[in-house]
């Protein structure tokens, strides 16, 4: 059984949010290694930690082909999502569950490709 | 924090654990941002537990009404919207639900992910017992949570703002909705823009370059908290910067 560790780079705005998300992922999925960082320095965190996974506000097409999937969120009276992991998906008033989906779906490649 | 009660005054370790959990505040979350709700109802069971208890979250104000009413928890933490409207609704029925009750109602904190210095100073009314930005930690929060059920009085407010905004907000620029802030050009333009005209008129009528307009614009609007031509000129007649006199002058001086 192959087994992979997800390393998560958790950098959307405002700092709470990346604490109460980069929390979440590390009491539910504990085998993840999340990295917070703020979208200043979103861009220097992934060239170091090279990360399968980002979340933030606005991920660059450079970022985008670096990471396995990426989740762009979007706020206004709520919070949408949208995912890119080779085809992208929106999502509207995105949950907890998604946020965790999607790291579950980026371990799955994870371990396809290994 | 609701008191604690003891039969007989003595601590067993069933009754020690009981009265902990009695100990611990009472929070309701009202957010309209599902996954923060969420994260953040999870994240304070998880790693303030001992001290903190979340009894309902949700993310419409009229629910939040009803929930306070039904779990009276200690503390609302509550999201504001830009227009306030349903913030004040909402704090209005809650307060008057507990008029009659020997209950004060629960300390109010308010979260906000505004900067601009007149929306944080009309936050600032809404009589809170902390207001708190999105930019601040978890545990910043945590700390409101703590400070606001020592503070029976309501004696303190805890304020975790970044810092420009705050030095804004207080220091008068915001006060009047930041009409203080601009310079004298920059109220000329304003004026000038309440008329209705263009860039190039303004540009022409003050003989400066179209560009000079533009970037007096855009230094404008951060300053008052606008975003657009038409809200900076509705600010601009709210807070009596320049009166509707004063656009019909200059537009008599031109005609």
């Amino acid at each position: 059984m192959v087994v992979v560790v997800v390393r998560v780079l958790v950098a959307i705005e405002p700092q709470m949010y990346r604490e109460v998300l980069a929390f979440h992922i590390r009491q539910q999925r504990p085998r993840s290694e999340v990295v917070l960082a703020s979208p200043q320095t979103l861009q220097a965190e992934a060239e170091r930690m090279k990360p399968h996974m980002i979340v933030a506000d606005e991920v660059s097409a450079e970022l985008k082909e670096m990471v396995v999937l990426w989740m762009q969120v979007r706020k206004d009276d709520r919070l949408d999502a949208t995912i890119g992991d080779g085809g992208d998906a929106t999502i509207d008033d995105v949950t907890l569950q998604d946020l965790l989906a999607a790291v579950d779906k980026t371990e799955e490649e994870l371990v396809h490709e290994a | 924090m609701k008191p604690s009660s003891s039969d007989d005054g003595s601590v067993g370790e069933t009754d020690g654990r009981e009265q902990r959990r009695r100990r611990r505040v009472e929070v309701l979350l009202a957010d309209d941002h599902t996954m923060f709700r969420e994260g953040l109802a999870g994240m304070l069971a998880s790693s303030y537990g001992d001290e903190v208890e979340v009894v309902g979250k949700t993310n419409t104000g009229q629910q939040a009404v009803a929930l306070a009413q039904e779990n009276n928890p200690d503390v609302l933490i509550m999201q504001v919207d830009k227009t306030l409207k349903q913030a004040k609704n909402t704090l209005k029925q809650i307060r008057e639900g507990r008029e009659g009750s020997s209950s004060s109602g629960p300390k109010v904190i308010i979260l906000t992910m505004f900067e601009d210095p007149q929306l944080l100073r009309k936050i600032m009314e809404l009589g809170a017992s902390a207001y708190i930005h999105k930019s601040a930690s978890v545990e910043e929060l945590f700390s409101a949570v703590r400070s606001a059920t020592l503070d029976a009085g309501g004696e303190h407010v805890v304020v975790a703002m970044p810092q420009g905004a705050l030095e804004l907000s207080v220091d008068g620029s915001g006060e009047d909705g930041g009409g203080r802030a601009l310079s004298k050009r920059e109220l000329e333009i304003l004026l000038l823009t309440a008329r209705g005209m263009r860039n190039h008129n303004i540009a022409s009528q003050l003989d400066i370059t179209e560009g000079t307009v533009k970037r007096h614009l855009a230094n404008i609007y951060p300053k008052i908290g606008a975003s657009s031509r038409g809200e900076a000129v509705r600010l601009a007649l709210e807070n009596e910067w320049f009166t509707i006199r004063e656009i019909e002058a200059a537009i008599d001086d031109e005609v």
